[in-house]
């Protein structure tokens, strides 16, 4: 067996090379079984969705099945965790299943005793048994929930096996924060979207800039703060590196967002971001890693317009909240980013239904804008 | 008078596009018990997930002796008991600095000079911008005279591109008469579009689910009406009793206190025709017909359409508890109610015939708030030769607490024989979402700051509630009740079931 099952209390389930999803669904229901007879307190098996997990390699799930577990309880789901084994050796297949119980919180007195559970289905599969993996995963969801899937790890939009996943979900959750080359994925991502009919797509780094976005859009409510941004001649956004990255994709995201929201152009001839008050001329600077930040995230972002008008954001050194400051007297402001834990990045992504066209456009202006730095 | 809204294309998309703008919030009655449990916690709240504009002000005022730091330091408390965990010292010391106290006496002739004054210097301060937000915490007493002076003032008048609300709490009125005189007295100063009269039932999620059930389903709306609803009970049952505030339920029972705001406004939501879009009047256009459409109770018998109660002592929760006449505050010969019920008649044509039987009460055996639809019995009972007769489906939208939709239907016991046994498919909001549901003041406050009043009461609804009321009450004052009727801890007295009974229903067993 590849996982060290028993740390997650999964249950190996036997079979051949390919997945038996109904030894599957058959070791689950005993599972079902056995909590319901041994649990002296009230069951209650809610599936609000379908959460498709996908992970490469054995140590990328036991990272992600912390977040998964926190999950359950704001989002009780059927997960399938699909574990991609690149270097296993061929015709690799195991299927491994838990049932996953927590405390239900509520303020009422009948919510406090009551478990309120969801499942877990683990399928590991070779390079060469990646078809095996996704049909059997199309057999595993459940008809008729909102389907998601988090793509924990390097992307790869290409191929029958992203074509199947997409036709089955909803929602596709990718995070180039796992990206080892940024840039190809933003272009790649760019060139789905308008190909994508009703699945959407998203990525937990255009999640973690939401703290940005929005102290932005409170300064662009105040008249100092729009003109700092419509007239920007400058804009500098700072942010911590991630090892190895060719680009921050939070910072040109940001960048991306900031471009199409004010329908400013990428003259690509010309290599310049035009608005309608000039040239923009955007610089991305690296800031040195500090333990409270993330590496990856964004620390600060600066406007300076040719009227003087100036606007700057930072983050606090204790990464926990964003100071507004502006040049005139205006009120500045200091908000708690929300959590950018991965729990709460996706929880917040579970809510989510439909496709987001303010990151399809900010994601196709990052991709026109990737080439000029 | 409009006000030009500034689009901003930033906003859009993120969760915070329906953010407030600049303004001042005065809050009335600020040292009271609204304004530190709901009121503050409420905006902090708002002001913590980026819905309240950096440049707001608050601006409590009361008799209490406090000055600007001790009443933020009484909110700061308030506010961290309320938010718990999520409390946050530094996003709390940003929203402090918007907080001011001004102490009054709201009957002294410089009062309010005084306070346009510091209200002046806040708002220059604090860039709000000239928009106001009055909020009527006081007794209700002297809503009148405020609203007077506030007009005396000019301070209800809205300048060009800035605007001026007023929030009034419940209770409006005491009954049709004081009702009208109030808010023939408020519209002296606001137009009806500043006025926001405020009842946090219809702030509840559960409350605003109603819309989504029935307008965003195609599978219930067909079936919401006369050819296949037999009934609709709502109940408002409580577990506790009048914790301390005796002295104003007194004056209020059940009746004014329950049945004439937030009962009623769940039967005209329950019963409205589906509104052209979700915005203001076009919501509450179609809950005034429903009301309109309520067939007024005959006063000479009364006794077929309403009953009250008041609880002696009993037992709730395994503990014992004294009757209402024993609470503090309460006249040990009391003659007000407790527990109401009603049976009302929509006279339309989605209605006729199909009653709708209310019922709100005191220290009843369990807290819940619901809807129950009862839909009709099948036409022809194919079963009944197996000695088997279907239960009639039921449709319960639960309000509070466990927050959900419960549908009923019958299905086929396993076996030879053909026996059937109703089951239940449930909805529960803990369970599908896991959250907990924000308060009810969160959203009226950001909507009422927002203009969006569709989640307020407007005035010919209030005195149409009462109106419907006024016989039972006019009927009531003018007899002697058998009190108490009812021990603490039961369904309320005998005559709340035989208005069913009569009828060949019974309540729904809780």
């Amino acid at each position: 067996m590849v996982l060290k099952a028993e740390q997650h209390g999964l249950r190996p389930v036997k079979s051949g090379f390919g997945f038996d999803v109904a030894a599957a669904e058959r070791a689950l229901r005993d599972q079902w079984a056995a909590h319901a007879s041994s649990s002296e307190e009230a069951l209650l098996r809610e599936r609000a969705l379908n959460l498709l997990v996908i992970v490469e390699g054995a140590d990328s799930l036991e990272r992600a099945q912390a977040a998964l577990e926190e999950l359950m309880v704001s989002h009780p789901c059927r997960a399938l965790c699909l574990v991609l084994l690149p270097d296993a050796p061929a015709r690799t297949t195991e299927t491994y299943v838990a049932a996953r119980c927590a405390l239900a919180q509520g303020k009422s007195e009948a919510a406090t005793r009551r478990h309120l559970c969801g499942e877990q289905i683990v399928l590991v599969a070779s390079a060469d048994a990646q078809l095996e993996l996704i049909s059997a995963a199309a057999a595993l969801v459940s008809s008729d929930l909102p389907t998601f899937a988090w793509w924990r790890a390097e992307p790869c939009l290409d191929g029958e096996f992203f074509a199947r996943l997409s036709e089955m979900c909803d929602r596709i959750i990718l995070d180039l924060a796992m990206a080892r080359d940024a840039k190809r994925h933003l272009r790649a991502i760019a060139r789905l979207v308008p190909t994508l009919e009703e699945t959407a797509i998203t990525d937990l780094e255009w999640t973690r800039t939401l703290d940005w976005r929005a102290s932005l859009a409170e300064c662009y409510d105040v008249a100092h703060g729009r003109e700092a941004i419509q007239c920007a001649q400058h804009i500098k956004i700072t942010c911590v590196p991630r090892h190895n990255m060719n680009l921050v994709p939070q910072a040109a995201l940001l960048a991306g967002w900031l471009i199409s929201r004010l329908e400013w152009r990428v003259d690509e001839q010309q290599r310049q971001i035009l608005a309608p008050s000039g040239a923009v001329r955007f610089s991305f600077d690296r800031q040195q890693e500090t333990a409270r930040v993330e590496p990856g995230s964004l620390t600060s972002i600066e406007f300076e317009a040719e009227s003087g008008a100036k606007l700057s954001l930072r983050l606090t050194p204790d990464g926990e909240h964003i100071e507004t400051v502006a040049s005139e007297s205006v009120i500045g402001r200091t908000i708690r980013c929300t959590d950018r834990s991965e729990t709460c990045l996706l929880q917040r992504e579970l809510t989510e239904l439909a496709r987001d066209a303010i990151y399809e456009r900010a994601v196709v202006a990052t991709s026109a804008i990737c080439d000029l730095y | 008078m409009t006000t030009e809204t500034l689009v901003n294309p930033l906003r859009e998309g993120l969760k915070v596009e329906r953010a407030a703008g600049p303004c001042a919030i005065i809050i009335f009655g600020a040292s009271g018990d609204l304004t530190r449990r709901k009121l503050i916690p409420a905006l902090y709240r708002l002001a913590h997930q980026r819905l309240l504009s950096p440049r707001f002000a608050i601006l409590g005022t009361a008799r209490t002796e406090m000055n600007d730091e001790e009443f933020r330091s009484r909110m700061r408390e308030a506010a961290a008991e309320s938010a718990g965990e999520e409390f946050d010292e530094r996003t709390w010391q940003d929203f402090a600095a918007g907080l001011f106290y001004l102490t009054t006496d709201l009957a002294q002739a410089d009062a309010y000079e005084r306070l346009q004054s510091v209200l002046q210097r806040i708002e220059r301060e604090r860039h709000t911008e000239g928009n106001r937000l009055f909020y009527l915490a006081t007794i209700p007493d002297i809503f009148a005279q405020i609203v007077e002076r506030l007009g005396e003032r000019g301070l209800s008048a809205q300048l060009e591109g800035r605007w001026t609300r007023l929030i009034v709490e419940k209770p409006f009125g005491y009954d049709l008469a004081s009702a009208r005189a109030l808010n023939a007295a408020i519209a002296r100063h606001f137009g009806e579009e500043q006025i926001y009269r405020i009842d946090h039932y219809l702030g509840k999620e559960t409350v605003q689910n109603l819309f989504v059930l029935r307008f965003a389903n195609s599978i219930f709306e067909p079936l919401w009406n006369r050819t296949h609803i037999d009934h609709i009970q709502i109940t408002n049952a409580e577990t506790l009793g009048v914790e301390g505030r005796g002295g104003y339920y007194e004056r209020a029972g059940a009746l004014r206190d329950m049945i004439q705001s937030h009962v009623l406004q769940v039967v005209s939501l329950v019963a409205m025709e589906p509104p052209v879009t979700f915005d203001g009047d076009n919501v509450r256009d179609e809950k005034m017909k429903a009301l309109a459409a309520v067939r007024p109770l005959p006063r000479e018998r009364i006794h077929e359409f309403a009953v009250r109660g008041q609880y002696g002592p009993g037992s709730v929760f395994g503990q014992r508890v004294v009757g209402y006449r024993e609470e503090p505050g309460v006249d040990p010969q009391s003659k007000t109610e407790t527990f109401a019920a009603l049976k009302l008649h929509i006279d339309n044509w989605r209605w006729a015939g199909v009653p709708f039987y209310v019922r709100s009460g005191k220290r009843l055996p369990k807290r819940v708030t619901e809807v129950a639809i009862y839909f009709k019995k099948v036409p022809h009972d194919i079963f009944v030769r197996d000695g088997e007769t279907p239960r009639s489906n039921l449709l319960v939208i639960r309000i509070q607490p466990n927050e959900g939709v419960t549908l009923r239907f019958n299905v086929k016991l396993p076996g030879q024989t053909m026996r059937m046994r109703p089951v239940n498919m449930d909805f529960r909001y803990s369970a599908s979402f896991g959250s907990t549901l924000p308060e009810a003041y969160e959203r009226l406050l950001l909507d009422c700051m927002l203009g969006d009043a569709t989640l307020f009461a407007r005035r010919d609804m209030i005195e149409r509630s009462w109106e419907i009321i006024t016989p039972v009450l006019e009927a009531w004052a003018s007899e002697q009740p058998d009190f108490p009727n009812y021990a603490a801890g039961t369904w309320g007295p005998r005559e709340a079931d035989e208005l069913l009974e009569r009828d060949g229903r019974h309540w729904r067993r809780l």
